[in-house]
């Protein structure tokens, strides 16, 4: 589950997690699952 | 996150090679349910609401090498329909994995539960106003890989104010890429 609003903090505090990680995510994969659902 | 495998995100160790890290990680290259994936084209559904009772309490702060991952005690609840997770870690990607209509944010939250299956609540985060436990988070960050710190943290006010959601069958994001993820 992705929540679909985000959440908003200071750039200041992204940087300080980038300056240590920054490239560590992993690439989007095939859709092939059944169905996205989103909640009303 | 399992620390048995070497793994990274570049070269040898990187994405291209995690399919073949050991056969622990086939899901990776053979499994049908693979995450993290574009969110667009949702459909509208009556899915059940995620009702979250996180503690706020002792927490560990690690950098594992791969991430900063906040491990905290065993007494928060994510309640999702029927199931009940429990809520053992969190930890943040940059960029995020998930892309929302093609798109990249800065930086992903996972928060990631346990019961039968585990339960994963991804959370986007943008630049914009600030947040004071992302920001006392953020400057207990331990700087060299394998160093921690502790802090009293409440994880619940690290989501945004709505809880609406998208819902797909996934799998782990880092080795070894189970595809247990609700």
């Amino acid at each position: 589950m992705v929540l679909r609003k985000p959440l908003s903090v200071a750039e200041v505090d992204i940087a300080r997690y980038t300056a240590l990680y920054n490239g560590n995510a992993r690439l989007i994969q095939p859709m092939n699952r059944w169905f996205l659902l989103s909640s009303q | 996150m399992r620390e048995s495998a070497h793994w990274g995100y570049t070269g040898e160790e990187g994405p291209d090679h995690w399919g073949k890290l050991s056969t622990d990680d086939m899901a990776c290259s053979a499994g049908s349910q693979q995450s993290p994936v574009d969110l667009t084209g949702a459909i509208g559904a009556d899915l059940p609401k995620i009702e979250i009772d996180w503690a706020s309490g002792p927490a560990t702060v690690v950098n594992n090498g791969h991430t900063i991952q906040i491990n905290v005690a065993d007494d928060s609840m994510l309640r999702h329909g029927a199931d009940s997770y429990t809520l053992l870690q969190f930890h943040f990607h940059a960029p995020s994995e998930h892309l929302v209509d093609g798109k990249a944010f800065p930086m992903e939250a996972h928060f990631v539960h346990k019961n039968v299956a585990t339960g994963g609540l991804g959370v986007m985060i943008q630049p914009g106003g600030s947040n004071d436990s992302f920001a006392m988070l953020a400057a207990k960050f331990p700087g060299k890989p394998n160093a921690e710190a502790k802090l009293d943290v409440d994880p619940s006010t690290l989501l945004p104010g709505a809880l609406d959601y998208w819902a797909y069958a996934g799998s782990l994001t880092p080795p070894p890429f189970s595809e247990v993820v609700d």
